[in-house]
């Protein structure tokens, strides 16, 4: 009789070497089909949970869920701003109008987009209007993974009552990126609801363990590892249930309490792979939507546009002598503390938004950068300082950034 | 491995002689094993290049980063010098003098084993091959130090990797960009003597002065200074950046595994094989798990670090708890100091460690128990009597319901925000910590209802119990609980004691099998 850990452990040193437990292969076979059946039937369950509305509806409205021609099968390939309707005012957005019959939602609850170029440098979001609702419901969808989307919208807010509407949102996660993101036009090739069956489920819960959400900047905590998915959505799920199952069993049957090392080996090679999948993600987005090809450094391609403005501000300066320009940087974003960076050691400080108090401060030659996004904040701006008593002058410096300068001469200009 | 890696690399391994040389020599304190001691050698050296550095700011003249960067080059070179003599007139004085005499001799001397090899017999492989032999593949391999290799090999290839992704990638997080980068830019073109003013004081002067401003003004110079001296060995401090993250996460790996050992060794576990592995398991668990490696993959924020030094001021506390030896007591308080220097929730940090210190002896408990009961009655009585306002010799203080404003400090936002099912979702059903917490309930029980159990892990818990409920208090009372809801700086708080809590975990773990007391 094989003696365990745990029982040895009680005895000496010496007794511990002799009673160390020894197992035959057919036994070692057995241990690692039960591992694999644990496995299994814990990976089977999660697939379950996380599609149990599905099922549910599936049961209950046999052929409601038969996906809706329009939106189905129509392939709305390579669209653009100019042939559909808008949903979103901005003109760095990209949105699809998925026009269908008003549908009850409840029938509905698992969506598969399908973008065969897809960018991992865009966000994309659902956007709905509900019987119940008057204002849009928007939902970031999960990011494509080899083509693919699946979201459950069972559980997601104001996915209820009769979708009058529905649209689909494609936005650049990096706002200054937007000449590299023409690269990448959205193509759609299908929406669908799809059937829900066992075979489906299991393969949208190994896309969903496989997927990838893209970092939005400034926002480490949601990177990429957050809770946009469910915890019965990560392997680590399964990893530790099918530890306790296999402890527990171990220590029921008091023999083979070591098994845990193996299982605790293979869980972590299992995690530490899939973590570096993850990164593999992180780096092939990376490549296109900060790093410019062929350079030794890396440069974010991003920063591109703001190289002009970088250079017409140093150009300024230099003009009014070094001492002499005073260069505000409003904008609370990425681009607004990049280029705070790129222009130190000027005297070049950024701030968040405008203040009555600066316009008191502001003095005669300084230079306001406002990044090109922040549309409200720039005409704050020029209001603000427009009803100020110092002369200001108001120049484009290019398409993407505006500058707003004090006018020596007093001439108020536009 | 981009080459450009090589010189920040050597760079932060320089600081090990000055960091062996401040422990052994300074702080006296006794050698654990090999990868302990590296940890313990790493961080002491960091922190000195961190104290000398904020010292320089000090000084009534420019001084140039070139020139702080030099000055920390000839300190640790000074210091592997002395440290090979030191070792060398060890040996010589090994090889003439008496076994007794070996035992007093020397930096390396007095070790318990000189080679982690020599940790624990079971290692030797002299008298086990026969026995191998005897047995199927993978029970040897696994009766074998070869797990560890394999774990170790494996963290190895983590750590590379996320320095070779995080070169890659750019720095993207509020306190590097706003804080560090652009500090470390000023003071590398200006010298690290250069005045970081308040936005606002940057308004009134600029630009009749030269004068800079960061949003971070106030916050600690630490990091800035390291990526500022960093600078000068290329054009940019962000892939230094990219090497310190990962380098101090595999110290302090390799802090877990030694001060693991450490216990295996205390345990007798002298014929099994379980425990060494499972030591070098709990390092690489804090390696890959997701908000951990996400940490090293943007180097944005200072929690690891802060989380490294929090680890290992209480993993000296404990060894001196064990053994009674003052060195690892004077080491705790040394990286404890180390604390305010990276963050400044450092300073609340040393009132949380003072606190759970103190609960392990009985009397400080008792008074403890004092206090908080007085707190209690004083915090009603406040309530009751709120608004209170009054001048105090350093400004005016200012207590309602809705505000708590500190004299010298500003205004802190207050009212009750229990993000409870943020807290849930963040600790329990998010893919960030492995679902490790979902163990903490059973660490708990094991640790304080289970007999018999080492004050000294009772220690590690307290700690990190304490430390949670702070937390949780701190954003629950305050403006902060937007924070959590949004599932952003209050998962970095967590990620400060994650690695006490992965290392209780195995430790507890690991006394089990052992069903002995631990330590």
């Amino acid at each position: 009789m094989p003696h365990n850990t745990l029982a040895a452990s009680k005895h000496s040193p010496e007794s511990n070497q002799s009673s160390m437990v020894s197992l035959s292969a057919w036994q070692w076979t057995g241990q690692v089909l039960l591992a694999g059946v644990v496995i299994g039937l814990v990976f089977l369950a999660t697939a379950w949970l996380s599609h149990r509305h599905w099922f549910k509806q599936a049961a209950g409205t046999e052929g409601a869920l038969s996906p809706t021609p329009q939106l189905v099968q129509g392939r709305l390939l390579r669209q653009d701003k100019n042939s559909q309707t808008y949903l979103s005012d901005s003109d760095h957005r990209v949105a699809l109008a998925l026009h269908t019959s008003p549908f009850d939602a409840d029938t509905r609850p698992v969506i598969e987009v399908h973008l065969p170029r897809a960018s991992s440098n865009r966000q994309y979001r659902l956007a709905w209007l509900s019987s119940q609702d008057a204002v849009p419901h928007f939902f970031i969808l999960n990011q494509p993974f080899a083509g693919i989307s699946l979201t459950d919208l069972s559980s997601v807010d104001g996915w209820q009552g009769r979708i009058r509407q529905l649209g689909l949102i494609a936005e650049p996660l990096f706002p200054l990126g937007w000449a590299e993101e023409q690269k990448f036009p959205l193509t759609l090739e299908t929406v669908q609801w799809p059937q829900p069956d066992l075979w489906q489920a299991l393969r949208h819960q190994w896309l969903a363990w496989l997927s990838w959400q893209p970092p939005r900047y400034g926002d480490i905590n949601h990177l990429p590892y957050s809770s946009q998915l469910p915890w019965y959505a990560s392997p680590g799920a399964v990893l530790a249930i099918a530890m306790v199952l296999l402890g527990g069993l171990a220590a029921f049957r008091k023999r083979q309490g070591w098994l845990i090392l193996p299982v605790l080996l293979a869980g972590s090679l299992f995690v530490a792979v899939f973590n570096l999948i993850q990164g593999f993600h992180l780096q092939r987005w990376s490549q296109h939507a900060f790093l410019q090809p062929g350079g030794s450094q890396p440069v974010l391609s991003s920063d591109q546009p703001l190289k002009a403005v970088i250079a017409a501000v140093q150009q300024a300066v230099q003009k009014k002598g070094s001492a002499a320009s005073q260069v505000v940087i409003l904008g609370n974003d990425y681009a607004a503390l990049r280029l705070y960076w790129y222009l130190l050691p000027h005297n070049a400080m950024w701030f968040p938004g405008w203040s009555e108090p600066m316009s008191a401060t502001i003095r005669n030659g300084a230079i306001f950068l406002v990044p090109f996004n922040d549309k409200p904040l720039f005409a704050g701006l020029i209001n603000s300082i427009q009803a100020s008593t110092q002369p200001f002058e108001v120049t484009r410096a290019g398409e993407a950034w505006w500058q707003v300068s004090v006018n020596p001469s007093g001439e108020k200009g536009q | 491995m981009s080459a450009s890696f090589l010189p920040f690399i050597t760079l932060l391994l320089l600081t090990l002689p000055a960091g062996f040389l401040l422990v052994r020599r300074v702080f006296n304190a006794p050698a654990i094993n090999a990868p302990f001691d590296l940890a313990t050698a790493f961080f002491s050296g960091l922190f000195l290049n961190i104290l000398l550095l904020n010292g320089l700011q000090w000084l009534p003249l420019t001084v140039s980063a070139r020139s702080a960067f030099l000055a920390l080059l000839s300190l640790h070179l000074a210091a592997a010098v002395l440290l090979m003599w030191d070792i060398l007139t060890a040996r010589r004085k090994r090889s003439g003098l008496s076994d007794q005499g070996k035992e007093q001799g020397g930096l390396l001397a007095g070790q318990p084993h000189k080679n982690i090899l020599q940790a624990a017999p079971r290692l030797n492989p002299s008298g086990k091959t026969t026995q191998r032999e005897n047995q199927p593949i993978l029970r040897a391999f696994l009766s074998s130090r070869w797990p560890e290799l394999v774990i170790g090999a494996l963290a190895l290839v983590v750590l590379v990797y996320a320095m070779l992704l995080a070169s890659r990638l750019p720095v993207l997080a509020w306190d590097a960009w706003s804080g560090w980068i652009a500090k470390a830019k000023i003071w590398a073109d200006t010298g690290l003597t250069t005045a970081i003013v308040p936005p606002a004081e940057w308004l009134e002067k600029s630009p009749s002065a030269q004068v800079f401003s960061s949003h971070m003004w106030h916050y600690p110079d630490a990091i800035g200074l390291l990526y500022a001296t960093f600078s000068t060995l290329t054009t940019t401090v962000e892939q230094g950046a990219a090497v310190l993250w990962p380098m101090a996460s595999g110290f302090l790996a390799l802090g877990i595994y030694g001060f693991l050992l450490h216990h295996v060794r205390i345990f007798s576990f002298s014929s099994t094989f379980l425990p060494g592995a499972l030591a070098a398991l709990a390092a690489l668990m804090l390696l890959i798990t997701p908000l951990w490696l996400q940490h090293m993959l943007f180097p944005g924020y200072a929690d690891i670090l802060f989380a490294c030094y929090l680890w290992m001021a209480a993993a000296h506390y404990v060894l001196w708890l064990q053994s009674g030896h003052r060195g690892h007591r004077r080491l705790s308080f040394f990286f404890l100091l180390a604390l305010p220097f990276i963050k400044l929730y450092g300073w609340l940090t040393l009132l949380i460690f003072f606190f759970a210190t103190r609960l392990t002896q009985a009397h400080w408990r008792r008074v403890l128990l004092y206090a908080g009961g007085i707190c209690l009655v004083v915090t009603l009585i406040i309530w009751a009597l709120m608004p209170i306002e009054f001048e105090t010799p350093v400004g005016l203080l200012v207590f309602d319901r809705q505000h708590l404003q500190l004299p010298g400090y500003g205004t802190v936002k207050l009212g009750f925000h229990f993000a409870d099912w943020a807290w849930l979702e963040g600790l329990f059903f998010s893919r960030n910590w492995l679902l490790m917490w979902f163990a903490l309930p059973v660490v708990v029980w094991l640790v304080f209802w289970q007999k018999p159990v080492a004050q000294s892990l009772r220690l590690f818990v307290a700690l990190l119990l304490a430390y949670l409920l702070a937390v949780l208090c701190l954003y629950s009372l305050t403006s902060f609980s937007q924070f959590a809801q949004t599932f952003t700086s209050s998962n970095r708080m967590v990620l400060h004691v994650y690695p006490i809590y992965v290392t209780a975990l195995f430790w507890v773990l690991i006394a089990q099998l052992k069903r002995s007391p631990v330590a």
